[in-house]
C-alpha cells in the first residue's frame, strides 16, 4: 500500500472533535424511528430527538407539560384532552401543530409500519378503520390547537406513556416515506435534531433552536457512542473520554463502589422464568407454583445476582402508590407437599425439564443455581440448553423450551405495564398461559378508577400463584455519571431528559 | 501467456465468489430465528408485514434470484438489521477504518518482523535467537483480547500516553494497530528466521562468503531475498484478514469497523449485511493471494504461481 493512501485511509476514518457531552450508549441502534425503536439504547437516543405532549419530571417520574401546555383526562382515562402549547415548530422552522400527532399516530397504527407499541393506542373505533383511508380512527380527532382522544378502555397512565418517544409527533417527511420504510428522524421535535449517524461509531445531535423550550438546553452536541464491550464503555469514563455509561460491567461493581460517579438505583425491570404451561406436568399450577416456592431468592441474589434485588413480586415495588403482591417466598416444604399432591413425590415421575436460557455467563450461572435448587429442594432434573440469544429467543417463540429465561423493563412507571404482558392475547406472553380469571381480574380493575390500584394486585396476586413466571430479580441500574454533569437525576427507569442537563462552568452558546 | 493466467485466476475468483455468496446465502437462513426478532416479541401479522416488505416472504429461489441480481449489480439491499440503512452505505462507512488500520498494522508488522527475523537467524543459538524466540512465542499464545487489554492497562491508564478506545485523532488507531499487528510480527519474525537459517547455509551462500562478500551485502543479496519467499505466502491472507478487521479489536477499542460486522450480521440473522460482509472478504482475500502469488513469482522466478 503506498504510504499517502494510507495516509489519506488515516485521516478519513479520523472524525472530528468530540461533542461536548459524550455518553457510551451501548449497543448500536438499529433503526432511529421512534415508532419501531424497542430497545434502551435507541431509547436515550430518541429521548434527546423526540418531544411529546408530555415530559417525565427525571426526579418523580411524574409526567410534565411539553408539546402541551396541560390536559385533562376523563372517564378514568378513557378519554383525554390536550391542549398544544401556541407557535410549536419542528427542527427546520415548519410549525408542529395538533394534526402531525393525528397523522404521526395513524402511522404507528397501520400494520405496514409493525410497530411494537401498537396496542398502546386501543382507539374507539379502531376496528373499522380503514389503514389507507383518509380519516383517522374516529376516536382521534385534532381542532385547533386541541388533540382530543377517545379510547375503547380506560388507559389511566396516557399522560406518562405521551413521554414516551414511540408517542412523539413523526415529522413529515418521514409520514410520506412509502409504508413500511423507517424514519430517518432529519427533522426533529426534541431539544436535540440528528447531525450525523455512523454505523457501530457514533450517533450525533447538535441544540435545535426551534424546540419549544430551547432557552433551556445549553450542551450544543451529544455524541452517543457504541460501545458493545461494557469494559470499553468503562475505560472512555475512566479515561475521562464519556461522561456518563449506562450500566457497568458486574466484575467492576466492587472495585467501582467507593467511588462518588457511581451510584446503584432500583431500576424498573424484572428477571424471571417463563413456564411452558402447555407440556405435561407443566400444565399444572400445583407443579408450577413448586417450582417457585423451592426458589431461594435471597441466596440466588447473593451468589449470581450482581447486585440486583430478590424479587419478591412481578412488579418491581417502585411504582408508588401500587403496592405489588409480595408472595414470591421461599417455602421447600410447601414447595415438595405441592409437588406432592400434583403426584410427582420427591419429584420422582416428574420428567426431566429442559431449561433454555440465551449464552452468556451471568445467565449460565443463574441456571445452574437454579437447577441446583430445584434439584436439592424438589428433586426435580433438569437439562441445561444455553442457546445463542437469536436462537433462545426463536425456541421460546415456538414454545420449544419447558423453562426459559426472560425479562422485562417497565415502559412506564405503572404496574400495567408488567401485567399485561401475561395476558392471553399479548404476543410477550409465550407461556400459553391464557387463563380467563387473570383477564376478568385485570377488566375488573379498569372499570373503577378508585379500586384499581387494589384491583391490579389482586391480578398479580392470582398469577404468582399460577405462577405461569417465575420472578426472581428486580434490577438495579449501574451508571457512571461524571461530576460535570451538574443535575443529573437517577431515577428508576434511566430517564434522562437530555434538554436539561446542565454542564459544570457551561452556559448559553451555540 | 501471463495475461491469460492472470485471466484465469480473475475467473477463478469470480466464480469462488459465487460459490460463497451461495453457500453464506444457504446457511444464514438455515440458522434458527431471523432479523425481525427482539427481544420484544413482534405480533405475527406485523412480523408477516416485514418479511413482506423485505422480500422474505417469498420462495427461497426467488430470493436467491434477487439476491444474484443485486450483487451483479454491486447492490447488497437494505440491512435487515440497520433499518433504514443500505449495506452498501454500512460497508462504506466501515471499510475505510479496517483499511487503514489493517494497512497500517501490516506495515507494522513487516518492519518489527521481518528484521527480527533476520537478526535471530545470524545470531543462532545465541541470545537475541532466544529473545525473539521467547517473544514470538509469547506474542502468538496470547489471546488478542488479553494484549488488548495489557496494552490498555498500560499506554492509556498506566502511563496515560493514549486513549483506551474510540476514534477521532490518529492516536486513537495506533494502540488498536499494535495489537493487530504484534501477532503478525511474530508469525513474519518466525518465518523470516527459518527462511534466512535455511539459506544461511546453503553452497550458494557458503560459495559468497567464501569470495569474501560484505556482510551486510550478503545477507540483503542473497539472504533476505529468498528467506522473505514463505513470509510473503503467508502475507496474502495475512493481509486479507488484517485488511477486514478483526471482532475482538474492534469490541475493545469500540471501532467501527467491518470485523465485528462479520460477526454480528451472521448473530443478528441480518442476511443482506452477513452477504455483503463476506463477499467483501472473499473479494478480499482472493485479491490478497493474487497479489502475493505476482510478488512471489518476482521474488523467486522458479515459482510458477500463475499457471
Amino acid at each position: 500500500m503506498r504510504p499517502a493512501l494510507l495516509v489519506g485511509l488515516v485521516l478519513a476514518s479520523c472524525r472530528g472533535a468530540a461533542a461536548e457531552l459524550v455518553v457510551a450508549n451501548g449497543p448500536d441502534p438499529e433503526v432511529l424511528d421512534p415508532q419501531l425503536a424497542s430497545s434502551t439504547a435507541e431509547g436515550r437516543i430518541l429521548s434527546a430527538l423526540t418531544c411529546g405532549l408530555t415530559r417525565l419530571d427525571p426526579a418523580t417520574l411524574l409526567p410534565q407539560p411539553a408539546l402541551a401546555q396541560s390536559w385533562r383526562a376523563h372517564d378514568g382515562g378513557r378519554s383525554w384532552e390536550f391542549t398544544l402549547r401556541p407557535d410549536l415548530r419542528w427542527s427546520d422552522g415548519s410549525p408542529l401543530t395538533a394534526v402531525d400527532f393525528v397523522d404521526s399516530w395513524r402511522r404507528l397504527l397501520h400494520p405496514a409500519t409493525a410497530a411494537p407499541c401498537r396496542d398502546w393506542l386501543p382507539l374507539e373505533g379502531l376496528a373499522e378503520w380503514d389503514p389507507d383511508g383518509a380519516a383517522p380512527p374516529a376516536g382521534l380527532q385534532a381542532e385547533g390547537g386541541r388533540l382530543s382522544v377517545r379510547f375503547q378502555r380506560p388507559v389511566p397512565c396516557f399522560d406518562q406513556m405521551c413521554a414516551y418517544h414511540a408517542l412523539a409527533p413523526l415529522p413529515p417527511c418521514d409520514r410520506a416515506a412509502p409504508a413500511g420504510e423507517p424514519a430517518s428522524l432529519r427533522v426533529s421535535s426534541g431539544p436535540y435534531r440528528l447531525l450525523e449517524r455512523r454505523v457501530r461509531d457514533r450517533v450525533r445531535v447538535a441544540r435545535n433552536p426551534c424546540y419549544w423550550d430551547a432557552a433551556s438546553v445549553t450542551i450544543a452536541r451529544i455524541d452517543f457512542l457504541t460501545t458493545d464491550s461494557l469494559l470499553t464503555a468503562l475505560n472512555l469514563f475512566l479515561a475521562g473520554d464519556a461522561d456518563y455509561a449506562p450500566d457497568v460491567p458486574s466484575l467492576a461493581i466492587p472495585a467501582l463502589a467507593s467511588r462518588a460517579e457511581y451510584a446503584p438505583a432500583p431500576y424498573f425491570g424484572t428477571e424471571f422464568y417463563r413456564v411452558n404451561c402447555r407440556r405435561g406436568p407443566l400444565q399444572d399450577a400445583r407443579v408450577r407454583r413448586a417450582l417457585s416456592l423451592a426458589v431461594d431468592r435471597d441466596a440466588l441474589a447473593a451468589t449470581v445476582g450482581g447486585g440486583q434485588a430478590p424479587a419478591r413480586s412481578f412488579v418491581p415495588p417502585y411504582a408508588a402508590p401500587y403496592q405489588p403482591a409480595a408472595e414470591c417466598r421461599f417455602d421447600p416444604q410447601a414447595a415438595a407437599d405441592l409437588l406432592a399432591a400434583a403426584g410427582f413425590p420427591g419429584g420422582s415421575g416428574l420428567p426431566r425439564l429442559r431449561v433454555v436460557f440465551p449464552s452468556g455467563e451471568t445467565s449460565r450461572d443463574v441456571a445452574e443455581a437454579l437447577a441446583d435448587q430445584w434439584r436439592r429442594h424438589l428433586g426435580v432434573a433438569t437439562t441445561l440448553d444455553m442457546q445463542e440469544s437469536a436462537s433462545a429467543r426463536a425456541a421460546v417463540r415456538a414454545g420449544d423450551y419447558d423453562l426459559a429465561r426472560a425479562s422485562w423493563i417497565g415502559d412506564y412507571l405503572d404496574p400495567a405495564t408488567f401485567l399485561d404482558v401475561l395476558r392471553a392475547d399479548n404476543p410477550q406472553n409465550q407461556t400459553a398461559w391464557a387463563d380467563p380469571e387473570y383477564g376478568a381480574r385485570l377488566a375488573a380493575a379498569e372499570g373503577d378508577a378508585a379500586a384499581r390500584l387494589e384491583r391490579l394486585r389482586a391480578a398479580e396476586s392470582y398469577l404468582l400463584e399460577q405462577a405461569p413466571i417465575i420472578p426472581l430479580f428486580h434490577y438495579a441500574t449501574h451508571e457512571l455519571v461524571a461530576p460535570r454533569i451538574a443535575n443529573f437525576a437517577r431515577n428508576s427507569r434511566q430517564y434522562v431528559d437530555w434538554g436539561r442537563l446542565r454542564l459544570a462552568a457551561t452556559g448559553p452558546e451555540d | 501467456m501471463r495475461a491469460a493466467a492472470l485471466l484465469s485466476r480473475v475467473g477463478a475468483l469470480l466464480l469462488t465468489v459465487l460459490a460463497v455468496h451461495a453457500a453464506a446465502f444457504l446457511l444464514a437462513r438455515a440458522a434458527r430465528g431471523g432479523p425481525f426478532d427482539q427481544e420484544r416479541e413482534t405480533r405475527p401479522e406485523l412480523r408477516r408485514a416485514l418479511e413482506q416488505h423485505y422480500h422474505l416472504d417469498e420462495p427461497l429461489a426467488a430470493q436467491y434470484a434477487r439476491s444474484l441480481w443485486n450483487l451483479a449489480h454491486g447492490d447488497f439491499g437494505p440491512s435487515l438489521r440497520y433499518r433504514g440503512v443500505s449495506v452498501g452505505e454500512i460497508l462504506a462507512q466501515s471499510l475505510p477504518l479496517s483499511l487503514a488500520l489493517g494497512a497500517a498494522a501490516l506495515l507494522f508488522a513487516l518492519l518489527c518482523g521481518v528484521p527480527a527475523g533476520l537478526w535471530a537467524a545470524t545470531q543462532r543459538r545465541r541470545a537475541p535467537d532466544t529473545l525473539v524466540l521467547l517473544l514470538t512465542t509469547l506474542l502468538l499464545a496470547v489471546p488478542s483480547f488479553v494484549l488488548a487489554a495489557a496494552a490498555v492497562l498500560a499506554f492509556s491508564f498506566t502511563l496515560g500516553w493514549l486513549p483506551p478506545a474510540g476514534t477521532g485523532s490518529p492516536a486513537h488507531l495506533i494502540l488498536p494497530c499494535l495489537c493487530l499487528g504484534l501477532p503478525v510480527a511474530a508469525q513474519i519474525a518466525r518465518l523470516t528466521r527459518s527462511g534466512a537459517l535455511e539459506i544461511l547455509h546453503s553452497d550458494a551462500v557458503r560459495a559468497a562468503r567464501a569470495k569474501g562478500l560484505p556482510r551486510a551485502r550478503l545477507l540483503r543479496r542473497h539472504v533476505l531475498r529468498p528467506a522473505l519467499v514463505p513470509v510473503v505466502a503467508f502475507l496474502g491472507p495475512a493481509a486479507a484478514g488484517l485488511l477486514t478487521g478483526s471482532l475482538v479489536i474492534e469490541q475493545v477499542f469500540a471501532l467501527p469497523g467491518l470485523g465485528a460486522h462479520f460477526v454480528q450480521a451472521a448473530l443478528n440473522r441480518d442476511y443482506t449485511l452477513a452477504l455483503g460482509a463476506t463477499v467483501t472478504y472473499t473479494l478480499l482475500l482472493g485479491l490478497c493471494t493474487l497479489a502475493a502469488d505476482l510478488l512471489l513469482a518476482r521474488l523467486d522466478p522458479r515459482t510458477e504461481a500463475l499457471s
